[in-house]
């Protein structure tokens, strides 16, 4: 049987956070892993193995943190190269600092499913 | 009987190897068929629901025909060819109102068909035969009524034609819905069986009915279907759809009941969106009987047919091209010209029908034989029978038969469970979608692809200035959003702090949420939410308002997402829940933009509360039971200990607000476990205490929380959610009142080891001075939470 993409999952509103979680696995099919903070991403990150990094990027100085999150594994001695997709609501403030990166992508806030998972499924196709 | 069966089985090798061979054969054989049919069974679900749900949406969401403002509605923009377009409907139906108004009854004579002249009755089932081998009744074309006698191989094995050495004269009757033949002519018999079940499923009701009209004549009843009424009746109407739906039938049998008990039997519904076919629909339906038959039908008029009775009604010329543009597509807030018609409709049916009515009723022939009773109707130049049976009355080797009756019924029965289920799962769905529509503080509207409003709530209708449905959206939005606004758009969902264009043309500042959605089964709206953002920008510095929009926007996103999950079959289990989590983030949005609004006016004016005598128990409760949805679908505990006679004197809208706040915090940082709310009277003080079991607030933040835009550093709980709003409201409030509110820790014990405190929850406490004067009854009570 085909393995199910697995998603790490970043998203610091908690019911938010369940409710894409739970519509991605129930109707989609991929494996969710939901993290509440940069620092549990950092954490997962290694054991998860994901397929695709999908990060809520939220306001202040956080983002920033996430955004070099993201430039540090693909900078790293040993590239990550794990497709990013960034969900946020400060879309036009996001999308010139993401710009530069490789195999990521973002999509504004709000959306639907058929949003998110159309954007991650173009970044899963890239990534094979 | 099984002794003997065993005895020969191990006597006779050959019986016992047909058994061996044969059960397993015949075992799965069955289970394919079980298989098969539960298959069949699971498909058929999922289309009921799908019909249903989108049925129940577009009924509710739907709201009515977009006729009027359609034709006040102007365009700032657009191509030449929809300015023409716009301008010749425009015309069209302001020349369709005026025609309107002045059309008068009696109806056109058009309508009233000229009625065969009587034919013979049969008296006999030889002339029963006669008459169904008979060279007219034989070319009767098909679309005369649900039956072409004679012609089809297949007809005498039914049993009603055949059975019954007879006797008992029970009622009975026969239902002949016109959806059991095809348009080219076959016999349906799987159909026709199917529908032979809903006969006998209707046959009660027809019986109480029957029962209800006490004339003991009569004794027999039809249950006809409306596109052989419309036949009956005289009326030819071409290209009326010949679908049947079980669902709809169950609607007709509510109409026919509702119709007997109509003042003169005759009934007109509002218009409806069909549920099985879409499209708008008036129903009219009449009860007619004499002292033999009694016979109920009814007529759906829905687009297609309006064309030609549009067309009978010399509004065709005006109204026909507004049919072929996509009257469908449009959803309004009015119909008033919708309405017009369908009075004229009545008007002109409903003379139709009197007149017709005792024409059909004179001509409709009651004759007894002994397999069955049979009417006929005269048509053309052959007669329209009607076949009522016995079914008590079956020969044994129509047992089989029966067999597949009973099967169907159970199955029948089976779509009647699902029927209420998924209604049940639609009508969650639509309330949720009216109560988020409804309670929403922000302005709400959807557009079309062309931004055009099709809806919009009380809210945006206050924000702005004039009618709303039917311009385009741009209209209201200054210069630079719309700018931003087209930008946008190809992006799918996006928001933007704009400005809207309020009364008198004050461009206000607001944040524009917007994301593109399914709405009234138009896959390409567009909705918009506007949340006002001027009193944050008058009170609060910018560096705050950041944090405002994130906090407010954060429910919409969620709210967006259930709404989206709502729309999925898999999700209708779900419903439940999710409709509840709905109710919560619709709650918590609008505590939130209450206590945007409230701290904007506390800066601005000085608190001024009403006080009076108040029994906080009451108060108390109220917000409880609001605040039980909320815990419910976190999975907590709610409890209240509410004990005494709690009277004190408050301004009940600050203290609600107050309770609220508590209890919302409570709910957002509490993962597992209770809130507990204690209420009692001790020594000349009222204490209300709000307690949960959430992580608690850390020593060093309890100097702070209740200080203007303080959060918490908590982590893992909601910790970005909130404003830091709502305790220092709830404070300032408080000491309006007189009384004073507290945090106090709740402290455990650690479970193992050595017993060390920990912090295990929250405490706030609101004192409030107690009410002496007033009521006689009062007394002193002790507390028997503490």
């Amino acid at each position: 049987m085909k393995r199910k993409s697995r998603i790490l999952l970043l998203d610091d509103d908690v019911f938010h956070r369940g409710l894409l979680a739970e519509g991605l696995e129930d109707y989609y099919d991929f494996e969710v892993r939901k993290v509440d903070s940069l620092a549990a991403a950092k954490e997962k990150i290694g054991e998860f193995q994901p397929d695709l990094l999908l990060l809520d990027v939220v306001a202040g100085d956080d983002r920033l943190e996430v955004i070099e999150w993201v430039k540090q594994l693909r900078a790293a001695p040993r590239p990550v190269i794990t497709p990013v997709l960034f969900v946020t609501a400060y879309y036009k403030d996001m999308k010139e600092r993401v710009s530069g990166l490789e195999n990521t992508a973002i999509l504004p806030k709000p959306f639907k499913f058929e949003e998110v998972t159309q954007e991650i499924r173009k970044l899963l196709g890239r990534g094979r | 009987m099984l002794k003997w069966f065993a005895s020969r089985l191990e006597r006779s090798p050959n019986v016992r190897r047909a058994v061996l061979v044969g059960f397993p054969i015949a075992a799965l054989i069955v289970s394919l068929c079980s298989v098969w049919a539960l298959w069949r069974t699971a498909r058929f679900r999922d289309d009921l629901i799908a019909r249903k749900y989108e049925g129940s949406l577009s009924e509710n969401l739907g709201f009515q025909a977009v006729l009027t403002s359609e034709a006040s509605r102007s365009y700032d923009f657009g191509t030449r060819d929809e300015q023409e377009r716009t301008a010749r409907i425009r015309a069209a139906l302001l020349r369709a109102s005026r025609r309107l108004a002045a059309l008068k009854p009696p109806s056109s004579p058009a309508l009233v068909a000229e009625m065969p002249a009587p034919t013979e009755s049969i008296s006999d089932e030889r002339t029963l035969m006669q008459l169904l081998a008979s060279p007219t009744l034989a070319n009767l074309p098909l679309s005369g009524l649900g039956l072409a006698l004679g012609t089809q191989k297949d007809l005498p094995t039914y049993p009603f034609l055949q059975t019954a050495e007879a006797a008992g004269k029970l009622p009975s009757f026969v239902f002949i819905p016109a959806a059991s033949v095809d348009p080219q002519g076959k016999y349906l018999a799987p159909k026709m069986r199917r529908d032979l079940v809903f006969s006998k499923i209707a046959e009660r009701e027809l019986l109480d009915l029957l029962a209800a009209f006490k004339r003991d004549q009569v004794l027999q009843a039809y249950y006809i279907s409306c596109a052989d009424f419309i036949r009956i009746a005289g009326l030819p109407l071409e290209g009326q759809r010949s679908s049947f739906s079980p669902l709809r039938s169950f609607a007709d049998r509510t109409y026919f009941r509702e119709t007997r008990r109509a003042p003169d039997h005759f009934r007109q519904s509002e218009p409806y969106i069909d549920v099985a076919g879409g499209g708008l629909i008036n129903t009219y339906s009449i009860f007619l009987s004499n002292d033999a038959v009694g016979v109920c039908g009814m007529i759906g008029i829905d687009r297609r047919l309006q064309q030609s009775f549009w067309n009978r009604m010399d509004l065709g010329a005006a109204l026909g091209p507004l049919r072929d543009f996509d009257l469908g597509s449009y959803t309004i807030g009015t119909h008033e010209i919708a309405g017009h018609v369908s009075r004229a409709l009545r008007h002109n049916l409903g003379a139709a029908i009197d007149q017709r009515g005792e024409a059909v009723k004179s001509e409709i022939q009651r004759i007894v034989i002994d397999q069955a009773t049979v009417f006929t109707v005269p048509r053309g130049e052959g007669k329209i029978a009607f076949f009522v049976f016995n079914p008590r009355r079956i020969d044994s080797k129509y047992m089989s038969f029966f067999v597949v009756v009973v099967i169907l019924l159970l199955s029948f029965l089976g779509i009647v469970w699902l029927d209420n289920w998924t209604q049940r799962s639609a009508d969650v769905a639509r309330q949720s979608q009216s109560e988020v529509v409804a309670n929403l503080q922000g302005g709400f509207v959807v557009v079309d692809g062309q931004d055009r409003i099709v809806s919009s709530n009380a809210r945006f209708q206050a924000m702005v200035e004039g009618p709303t449905n039917g311009r385009v959206v741009t209209d209201f939005l200054a210069p630079s959003s719309v700018t931003e606004y087209m930008q946008l758009k190809p992006l799918g969902g996006f928001e933007f702090a704009g400005r809207v264009r309020g009364r008198a043309g004050v461009l206000n500042p607001v944040i524009i949420t917007s994301a593109t959605l399914t709405y009234d089964g138009h896959p390409n709206r567009r909705m918009l939410m506007l949340i006002d953002s001027a009193q944050l920008e008058q009170t609060i510095a910018g560096k705050f308002l950041n944090i405002f929009s994130h906090a407010l926007k954060s429910p919409v996103h969620s709210i967006i997402l259930i709404a989206d999950l709502f729309r999925r079959r898999k999700a209708i289990p779900k419903f439940d829940r999710y409709f509840a989590q709905m109710q919560r983030k619709v709650l918590e949005f609008s505590t939130l933009t209450d206590n945007v609004l409230r701290f904007s006016a506390l800066d601005v004016k000085q608190i001024s509360p009403h006080i009076r005598p108040v029994n906080v128990a009451k108060v108390l409760r109220m917000v409880l039971a609001t605040a039980q949805a909320g815990a419910k679908a976190q999975e907590l505990y709610l409890e209240e200990h509410i004990s005494g006679n709690l009277r004190t004197q408050v301004d009940v809208e600050l203290l609600q607000v107050v309770l609220n706040n508590l209890i919302d915090n409570a709910l957002k940082y509490t993962l597992r476990g209770a809130i507990t709310v204690h209420a009692f009277c001790r020594g000349t003080s009222i204490y209300i205490i709000v307690a949960d079991t959430g992580p608690g607030v850390p020593e060093e933040e309890r100097e702070n929380i209740f200080e203007l835009f303080f959060q918490g550093a908590r982590s893992g709980a909601a910790s970005r959610e909130g404003l830091g709003l709502g305790l220092y409201i709830s404070r300032r409030y408080v000491a309006a009142m007189g009384g004073s509110l507290v945090y106090e820790p709740v402290i455990g014990r650690q479970k193992e080891g050595d017993g060390t405190e920990v912090l295990a929850g929250s405490r706030f406490i609101i004192e409030l001075p107690k009410y002496e004067g007033g009521h006689e009854d009062e007394k002193e009570e002790q507390d028997s939470a503490a």
